[in-house]
C-alpha cells in the first residue's frame, strides 16, 4: 500500500478531542468508518498513530484519533491508507442510529453522521455524555433508550473496543446467530500496526466466517457476522 | 570462518524477520536497503488461530506483541503460494512453527517437494526443555539449508555450538520474550524495538569465533544499526518492526 506525505494544517479541538485537518488530497477520501496509520515524518515511534476520518469535505479532512502531543501545525506526515472496509450505509436509509456505548470518542462516527444527514436521514445518537460539536440535526438520545432503536432504525451503527459486542448484543436484547431485525453494523477500535501483508494477527476478530483481520476485513462488521466467545474479541 | 552473507545464498546482507513480510515479498517495501532474500510468516504444520490473549503494549524501548503466529497452515500455505514463490528475485527462507520432530520432517519434506525454498527457519517452542529443542533441530535435517531462531537471551555459546554440532547451518540470534501487565493482567509476548540493540550487539560479541555464521534478528532499526551487527560479525541482519515505519 502507497504511503503518502502530508502537513497538518491545523489542529480543531471537537468533542473535547482534538482532531487534525488536512488539506484533501485526490488520495485522501476515506468513507466513515476506514482508518489511516500516520507516522510524523523522523518521528522515532514505532507504531503507527491511528487515524479515523471525523469530518471529509471536498477542501478538509478532519481525522480523529489518539493524537501524540508532539503533532502541530506545520508538522510533517506520513499516512498510510485509506484502508480496511468503512461502513455500507444503504442510500434508502431514513432513520440511523448512532453508539459508541460511551466505550469510545464519539468523533470516530461523526463522517458517518455526515454521510446520513447528506442522504436526508434522521440521526440519532444515543450516548450519556453531552458532545457539543455536533450537526443540529442530530438528536441525541440517552443510552438506555438504545432498545427502542428496534421499533424504527433502518440501521444502527456501533463503535466499540474489543470485548463489547456481546454487551452491545445484551444491551439490545438481540442473540447472538439470530439475525438482526435491520442492518447493524460494529466498527472495532482495535490496535492495527502492521502493514496489511505482515498480516500481524493482533486485529484479528473471529466472525461467523473464521477469523478476519480488522485491518483488511474491518475495521467495521456486520454485527451478525461477529460472533460472541468468552474471551475473544467478539 | 568466513561469515558472509553470500555463504548464505543471500543477494545482500538484509532480511527481514519472520513475521514482518507475510508470505510474499511487498513490491514498495519504504525501506532503503536492498532486501538479499525473503522469510515467510511462521508456518505451523496445521491451521493455527490468533491467540485469545492477543495484544501490543508500547514500552519505553519498543513494544511487546503477542498474537499466537496464527497461519493458514503448510498445505494451505503452499497451496496459495508455492507457485508465487517460484518467481521471486531473491532466495526464499520459509520459518517453521514446530513443536515435534514429525512436524518438522513433514513440513520439510513438502518444501523440499516444491523447489522453490532456499532455506528453512526453524522456531523452537519457548517452553520445551533444552533436550527436547536439540531434537527438533537433529531433525530438522535433509536436503535445504536450515537455520535455528534462538532469543537474544538464550544465545549462549554452549547452545549455539550444540545447535551447529546438530547441523544447523547458522543461527538466527532473535527477538525475545517478555512479560507486561495491562489491566491488572500479567501479558506475555515477543519484544521489539531498539533497546534489544545493545543486547544484540553484546550477544554477537559473546559468540564471536564460534564456527557457525548468525545472523542478527533483532533491535535493527537503522541502516547505522545492520551495519554495526555486521561489523561485530552478523553474516545477516533481520528487520523486524522497522519494516512497518514508513
Amino acid at each position: 500500500m502507497k504511503t503518502h506525505s502530508v502537513k497538518i494544517n491545523g489542529l480543531e479541538e471537537i468533542n473535547g478531542e482534538v482532531c487534525v485537518l488536512l488539506q484533501t488530497q485526490p488520495f485522501l477520501q476515506p468513507i466513515a468508518g476506514q482508518f489511516f496509520q500516520a507516522f510524523a515524518a523522523d518521528s522515532e515511534d514505532l507504531l503507527p498513530t491511528m487515524l479515523y476520518p471525523c469530518r471529509v469535505s471536498s477542501t478538509e479532512l478532519l481525522l480523529c484519533g489518539d493524537i501524540p502531543k508532539s503533532w502541530a501545525p506545520g508538522t510533517d506526515l506520513h499516512l498510510r491508507g485509506p484502508r480496511g472496509n468503512g461502513f455500507h450505509l444503504p442510500p434508502l436509509t431514513r432513520r440511523v442510529a448512532l453508539t459508541t456505548f460511551d466505550q469510545c470518542h464519539v468523533n470516530r462516527l461523526l463522517a458517518l453522521a455526515d454521510a446520513a444527514l447528506a442522504n436526508r436521514a434522521e440521526v440519532s445518537l444515543f450516548t450519556n455524555q453531552h458532545p457539543s460539536d455536533l450537526a443540529p440535526e442530530i438528536e441525541v438520545l440517552p443510552l438506555d433508550e438504545l432498545i427502542q432503536t428496534k421499533d424504527w432504525a433502518d440501521y444502527l451503527a456501533a463503535v466499540l473496543p474489543p470485548g463489547q459486542v456481546k454487551t452491545f448484543r445484551n444491551g439490545l436484547q438481540l442473540t447472538a446467530g439470530r439475525k438482526t431485525p435491520f442492518s447493524t453494523e460494529i466498527m472495532l477500535e482495535l490496535p492495527m500496526i502492521c502493514d496489511e501483508s505482515s498480516a500481524c494477527g493482533v486485529c484479528a476478530v473471529v466472525t461467523s466466517r473464521g477469523w478476519r483481520l480488522a485491518c483488511k476485513d474491518g475495521p467495521v462488521f456486520a454485527l451478525d457476522d461477529m460472533v460472541s466467545e468468552d474471551g475473544s474479541l467478539g | 570462518m568466513d561469515n558472509h552473507y553470500y555463504e548464505l545464498g543471500l543477494n545482500s546482507p538484509w532480511l527481514n524477520a519472520a513475521g514482518f513480510g507475510g508470505y510474499l515479498p511487498q513490491h514498495n517495501n519504504d525501506l532503503s536497503i536492498p532486501m538479499g532474500g525473503f522469510v515467510t510468516n511462521p508456518i505451523s504444520l496445521l491451521t493455527r488461530s490468533p491467540s485469545l490473549t492477543r495484544s501490543v503494549l508500547s514500552h519505553p524501548g519498543g513494544f511487546m506483541l503477542h498474537s499466537g503466529s496464527h497461519n493458514p497452515g503448510m498445505k494451505n500455505v503452499l497451496k496459495t503460494y508455492a507457485k508465487k514463490w517460484s518467481n521471486l528475485p531473491v532466495p526464499l527462507w520459509v520459518h517453521l512453527l514446530v513443536t515435534t520432530p514429525y512436524e518438522v520432517q513433514t513440513m520439510i519434506r513438502l518444501l523440499e517437494e516444491t523447489q522453490s525454498v532456499s532455506a528453512v527457519e526453524l522456531s523452537l517452542p519457548p517452553d520445551a526443555s533444552a533436550k527436547s529443542q536439540f531434537e527438533l533441530v537433529a531433525s530438522a535435517l535433509g536436503e535445504l539449508p536450515f537455520f535455528v531462531c534462538v532469543p537474544v537471551d538464550r544465545a549462549e555459546p554452549a547452545f549455539i555450538e550444540k545447535i551447529a554440532s546438530l547441523g544447523a547451518d547458522g543461527v538466527v540470534i532473535s527477538a525475545p520474550r517478555g512479560m507486561m501487565m495491562q489491566d491488572g493482567k500479567c501479558r506475555q509476548g515477543r519484544l521489539y524495538g531498539p533497546s534489544l540493540h545493545p543486547q544484540m550487539m553484546a550477544a554477537l560479541h559473546r559468540l564471536r569465533g564460534l564456527n557457525v555464521p548468525l545472523i542478527a534478528g533483532c533491535g535493527i532499526f537503522s541502516k547505522a544499526q545492520g551495519e554495526a551487527a555486521l561489523e561485530v560479525g552478523a553474516a545477516a541482519v533481520q528487520v523486524d518492526a522497522w519494516m512497518w515505519k514508513f
